[in-house]
């Protein structure tokens, strides 16, 4: 009795043992300051080490885009604006030429409403440095810089040569920077070998595999500040990108200015608070959470068909919510009342 | 059949205790607001902080400009100074929902409500 | 060389705990058909022998009894060495560990207190072992209030009916 005791005992010990080792490694995070946000890389499945390289890989993608991407510091976009500036004809390095050319056929896809040529708009309302604005640029300013309708239409590009014929052209991307930037780092994860992770710059985020079989759980922040308004469980590859009026705005007399700039008015696009957009790619996603608010309540639905958006939340000014059929079969609210949802039309 | 032999003294207490840990249970599992019971506090790229919301606290991070201090109160959370110079962070207030967070971008502080159970992996805004 | 027929000198209390064994391995193969609504919920009837062999004879031969069900259990289901099996194995040493605690303190529990004991511990091991080795969502912390409530539950009548036979047995012998 004794003897088959101590090999059962010995048995028990060695079966718990290997099943401690088919532990799971836990899910690495970091977060960093860098591209002028706060940006969290969560990676699963993959020892720490190797996640700690692979995340520290993309944070310095992330921090050498910042400068690249920056519209007039001294990075390559800063010089291919000054050469636009000329009107000639110049050479635009390969790592701009990507979103030049997706910036283009976005434009025209939304109608104008998604517009990085207004780059000196931008500029006059002063939101691209830490330190927020204090007051919005004068009328006339705003008022000339529309009579000169610079757009990517005047943008042409030629193999890898480009030109404007228009001096007001600026490009500003800082409405698909985000969503370029996270492509780059997934891509830069996937190359590592890494299948589940999410990239999270400063709330535009995108997701690929999951947590072990459980998919990854993404909530959506109230605009009006009261926590999470709904969550949604991701499938495999998709980003989640929401545009809001809340993310960088300023005070002035009493009025609020965000920083999300309607090309047709040069001013602060108002009708939506905020627009969440669920797409694969993260590029794609950035411009189209920022055209459709800007495109409001009223356009949103031709503007996401168009761009062949299908899943669209929108809450306009009075706190309604609106949103596609598709979406709102996945979407969740976290409080079920006292809210006004407007279910549209399929996209 | 005696009472005793049935429920002796040490199994009521037995009960007892399993009664309190149900309670327990219910009430840490199954809390209100989402569970949001911490604060994760980011400054500039150092491994986050988390601290408890349940206690009052009031201290002070070093931030890439300089100091930021940061408040607890009656389970929320907000800056109340910081070296940033328009001090947005500040403006933005107490802050007490999950999903919630009050950022300090020049100073490279943040501070981002949570619950420690994790209801969402990742918050979109 | 002359063969040797091994012969083991069995006692009536090994073949009753034998016997018990078999009606545990039998117990626990049994739910096992039952469909339970949330994996991990199975009323334990199997427990009811593991209390009575700890009161009739001692903490060994129902640690014995324990291992044997959990083990030759699954090699008759066809789980050994499965999540499912593992679950179970980190269950059965909770339980049996607390009821270890239980004899070695000397505290004079009935069939009742040490059933709700071994529930417990087992539903805490077999979670903790679910939690970390299978599923860390948040989510599933949950569940652990139900969870813990059924393994009251069940642990409350199982001790019930391991003091009604042992009342009756008393009785009978």
């Amino acid at each position: 009795m004794r003897s088959v005791q101590t090999v059962v005992a010995a048995a028990l010990f060695i079966f718990i043992a290997i099943g401690l080792t088919g532990c799971a490694p836990d899910i690495y995070r970091e977060q960093r300051f860098v591209f002028g946000t706060l940006v969290e890389i969560q990676i699963a499945g993959v020892e720490t080490a190797a996640a700690r390289d692979a995340a520290a890989n993309v944070f310095a993608d992330f921090r050498y885009l910042h400068t690249a991407l920056h519209p007039w510091r001294a990075g390559s976009l800063g010089r291919v604006n000054a050469l636009l500036a000329t009107t000639e004809w110049s050479s635009v390095s390969l790592s701009n030429l990507p979103l030049i050319k997706e910036s283009k056929r976005l434009y025209t896809l939304s109608d104008g409403l998604f517009n990085p040529a207004m780059g000196k708009l931008v500029a006059f309302w002063g939101f691209h440095s830490d330190e927020l604005p204090t007051q919005p640029p004068s009328d006339s300013q705003i008022d000339a810089l529309l009579a000169q309708r610079p757009t990517m239409d005047d943008v042409t590009l030629d193999g890898i040569r480009l030109r404007s014929s228009n001096p007001a052209v600026k490009l500003d991307f800082g409405g698909i920077a985000k969503g370029h930037a996270v492509d780059i780092g997934i891509s830069r994860l996937r190359a590592a070998g890494i299948d589940n992770a999410i990239i999270n710059a400063g709330g535009d985020l995108r997701v690929i595999g999951d947590k072990d079989g459980v998919p990854w759980r993404v909530g959506v922040r109230d605009p009006r500040g009261q926590g999470v308004l709904a969550w949604l469980d991701v499938n495999g590859e998709e980003s989640v990108f929401t545009s809001g009026d809340y993310e960088r705005s300023f005070e002035y007399e009493g009025r609020r200015y965000h920083h999300i700039l309607d090309p047709r008015t040069g001013r602060p696009a108002r009708g939506a608070v905020s627009v969440t957009v669920i797409h694969g790619r993260a590029t794609e996603a950035d411009a189209a959470a920022t055209a459709l608010i800007v495109a409001g309540p009223t356009r949103w639905h031709d503007i996401a068909r168009a761009l062949g958006i299908r899943y669209v939340m929108l809450v306009d000014a009075n706190g309604t919510v609106h949103m596609n059929p598709k979406m709102a079969e996945r979407i969740r609210f976290v409080d079920r009342n006292a809210r006004e949802v407007m279910i549209s039309a399929p996209l | 059949m005696h009472r005793s032999r049935l429920l002796p003294p040490a199994d009521i207490i037995v009960l007892l205790v399993a009664m309190s840990i149900l309670a327990g249970l219910y009430g840490t599992m199954w809390g209100g607001d989402q569970g949001a019971d911490i604060a994760i506090i980011q400054v500039a790229n150092r491994a986050p902080i988390e601290v408890p919301l349940a206690r009052d606290a009031r201290f002070t991070v070093d931030g890439h400009l300089g100091p930021a201090t940061i408040e607890i109160n009656k389970q929320r959370i907000r800056f109340a100074a910081s070296a940033c110079q328009q001090k947005i962070c500040i403006r933005s207030g107490w802050h007490r929902h999950a999903g919630d967070s009050a950022v300090c971008m020049p100073n490279r502080v943040s501070a981002q409500v949570a619950s420690t159970h994790r209801h969402y992996d990742a918050v979109s805004f | 060389m002359s063969s040797t027929t091994l012969r083991v000198a069995t006692t009536r209390d090994d073949h009753r705990i034998a016997w018990l064994a078999a009606l545990a391995i039998g117990l626990h193969v049994l739910e096992a058909a039952i469909p339970s609504p949330v994996p991990g919920f199975k009323p334990g009837f199997a427990n009811i022998v593991t209390v009575l062999v700890l009161l009739q004879f001692n903490w060994r031969s129902a640690a014995w009894v324990s291992a044997l069900r959990v083990i030759v259990g699954s090699l008759i289901l066809g789980t050994f060495l499965s999540p499912t099996f593992l679950l179970s194995l980190s269950g059965m040493l909770g339980s049996i560990g607390i009821l270890g605690l239980a004899q070695v303190s000397r505290i004079r529990f009935g069939a009742i207190g040490l059933s709700v004991l071994a529930a417990m511990a087992h539903m805490g091991c077999q979670f903790l072992a679910a939690y970390t080795l299978f599923v860390p969502h948040q989510a599933l912390l949950l569940l652990l209030p139900v969870l813990m409530t059924a393994a009251v539950v069940f642990g409350i009548i199982n001790g019930i009916m391991a003091a009604m036979i042992l009342e009756r047995s008393r009785h009978i012998s």
